[in-house]
């Protein structure tokens, strides 16, 4: 009976993943496809990636994909650590749940009215003050950072609750003036919350489409963009082999982040 | 006037206040040079509220505070010459024993050489010298507390705050600790503030006591003092066990009071200069001040009831009673097992119970 349950359960594991990963798995396989139709397999090469790589278009979306990852976490990691700080350490203050609110909100917007009211806002501010200039890699940034800091706010702020406020007195109380207890004790212990904050960001960014849609102008096209029109013209085989790589680099961050959070926990107990 | 004779930290009419609940309520406090001073409460009496303003942690609402003659009140805590051992210790988790312990020192920008020197004195004085490359992660409870206790001694502070020392040890360690930590106090001759609930550990370790009741002191002096003259109920009570037993006042004069206590079988007379004001009274008699016999004692300086063993616990170094007396009130009683033989008072026996009439004290509320 245990047995007949537990085979089910197994079972009904397996299949979850199968449907989870198989597709991923054939863009895998497929992107070493040597056939130029997606659906029949013509044996192993590499041709798709070299091709991928002599594609100045995807080349250029690629770089600028992740110069916009990069600005995006890096910004999206100090402003949202900061905001993580002041939820955590200052118990009260006028407009604290405003406040508090304002900054979990990003995580429950939907993506659709987050874009188009930055897209608006863009266009208006072009309007009264003449900047933006033009919509393209700083507004796509700009909109980037304002919904990862949120998740980065979020992970500083549960991280510096875990902290006993001691640590921070004992400091204090040894002689360290608050400045030099922010840089010798509190950022140290949330330094790893803070590289999974920052991966975390990077992964968001190379990975939106629909905000990078609103607020992009001509001439600035994200990877995601560009795979998203290109589908829209059929399947190329290159989508997989860059779908690959985006895979890769994605699973690649997202251990780290993992592998970081697994040994700040063990060593905090 | 040496500064020995002088009162080496004052508290004058120190109020907290967090929103509406006051904290610690217009205490005044004088400690001595080189004093170890215990301030005993229960949780939530205001005396972790009192050392975190010692510590500069929190600002008095009221008041002020001197230590060794200058006025600290609004001094920020890495200005004070006072530092702090936490209750959870509070290591920094990132940084070595040795990086813990040299922390305070680095900050005063001492040389590397003498911040070595003094951290491995420091490690020798509470006994862990090995240990500099650990980290607080790798080390016991009893380790931690060292770690801290070397931490917070290390910038020969005039004053060391000690926030429930011993509360996360077991028992075992914590009385051994306590002893060690009695004898780091003698050798570096620092005055030690220590903040505690347990009334044993305050009572072993300190040359004075406060007891702190909602905010303010109830009473003050030597563990002695305190536990065979206490000013009231309240301290009589919370400072190790005491029968209290019911009385009315009979009569009082200008030297004597006369109450009437009917649990130790009537009439009872106290020298007394202060007058009472109320004419229900305490008597406070301790359990290891009654003696226990079967037999009728015949020593006439003494009074004696009848009574009947109700409950009996044996504890190896005592025996503790419970004897229900003729007129219906229970005794507690302890007797020390002084011979080797089995016990020879148990459940229901009849027993007579005795004391010195001057081991009894008249107590208000």
């Amino acid at each position: 009976m245990l047995n007949q349950r537990s085979r089910f359960i197994f079972s009904a594991l397996c299949f979850g993943f199968a449907f989870l990963y198989i597709p991923i798995l054939l863009v895998i396989i497929y992107s070493f496809n040597d056939s130029r139709l997606v659906t029949v397999w013509g044996g192993w090469s590499f041709r798709w990636y070299v091709e991928l790589f002599n594609n100045e278009n995807i080349l250029n979306a690629a770089l600028l994909s992740f110069q916009i990852a990069a600005i995006t976490a890096t910004f999206a990691t100090i402003m949202g650590t900061m905001a993580g700080f002041i939820m955590a350490r200052i118990k009260k203050f006028r407009g604290r749940l405003l406040f508090s609110g304002m900054i979990a909100s990003p995580l429950v917007m939907p993506e659709v009215i987050t874009g188009l009211s930055l897209l608006l806002l863009f266009v208006s501010l072009q309007d009264f003050i003449g900047w933006p200039t033009s919509r393209g890699m700083n507004t796509i940034t700009i909109a980037h950072i304002t919904f990862s800091m949120a998740y980065v706010a979020v992970i500083i702020q549960s991280r510096l609750t875990e902290i006993n406020e001691s640590l921070e007195e004992a400091a204090m109380d040894l002689g360290a003036r608050p400045l030099r207890v922010l840089w010798d004790i509190t950022l140290p212990i949330i330094f790893p919350a803070m590289i999974s904050g920052w991966l975390l960001s990077f992964t968001l960014s190379l990975d939106d489409l629909v905000i990078a849609s609103f607020v992009s102008g001509p001439g600035a096209t994200t990877l995601p963009m560009l795979i998203f029109s290109k589908v829209r013209l059929g399947v190329s085989p290159d989508i997989n082999a860059l779908a690959t790589i985006l895979i890769v680099v994605v699973t690649l961050g997202l251990c780290i982040a993992a592998w970081i959070t697994s040994r700040q926990n063990r060593s905090a107990k | 006037m040496t500064s020995d004779e002088k009162n080496f930290i004052e508290i004058k009419g120190v109020s907290k206040h967090f929103g509406d609940v006051v904290a610690v309520d217009n205490v005044d406090l004088a400690i001595k040079k080189g004093e170890l001073f215990s301030i005993l409460g229960a949780s939530g009496s205001g005396k972790t509220t009192l050392l975190r303003i010692l510590a500069g942690l929190e600002i008095p609402s009221q008041g002020s505070i001197l230590i060794d003659g200058v006025d600290m009140t609004s001094v920020a805590p890495y200005n004070r010459p006072v530092n702090i051992m936490f209750q959870n210790y509070a290591l920094f988790p990132h940084m070595s024993v040795f990086e813990n312990i040299a922390y305070g020192l680095k900050k005063e920008g001492l040389q590397k050489e003498s911040i070595e020197e003094k951290v491995q004195k420091m490690l020798a004085l509470v006994k862990l010298e090995g240990y500099e490359n650990r980290k607080p992660n790798q080390l016991s409870g009893g380790q931690s507390q060292r770690v801290a206790l070397a931490r917070s001694l290390v910038k020969e502070p005039k004053v060391l705050l000690l926030d429930e020392p011993m509360a996360a040890l077991d028992k075992k360690l914590r009385q051994s600790t306590q002893f060690e930590l009695m004898d780091i106090h003698y050798e570096l001759g620092i005055t030690f503030v220590i903040v505690t609930h347990d009334q044993e550990e305050a009572m072993t370790l300190s040359d004075r006591i406060a007891i702190m009741e909602q905010g303010q002191f109830v009473q003050i002096g030597s563990p002695n003092l305190i536990y065979e003259n206490p000013r009231s109920k309240f301290v009589a009570d919370f400072l190790g066990n005491i029968n209290l037993l019911e009385a009315t006042i009979t009569e009082q004069n200008d030297k004597e009071i006369v109450v009437d206590c009917a649990a130790l079988g009537g009439e009872l007379k106290f020298d007394q200069t202060e007058q009472a004001n109320a004419s229900e009274m305490t008597v406070a008699l301790r359990p290891e001040k009654v003696m226990i016999e079967k037999n009728i004692p015949t020593n006439d300086d003494q009074s004696h009831i009848k009574g009947i063993v109700e409950d009996f616990g044996y504890f190896g170094n005592l025996s503790i009673y419970r004897v229900k007396t003729e007129s219906g009130h229970v005794i507690q009683v302890s007797k020390q097992n002084r011979d080797r033989v089995e016990q020879s008072i148990k459940w229901e026996d009849e027993v007579y119970l005795s004391w010195d009439n001057d081991s009894l004290m008249l107590l208000g509320e």
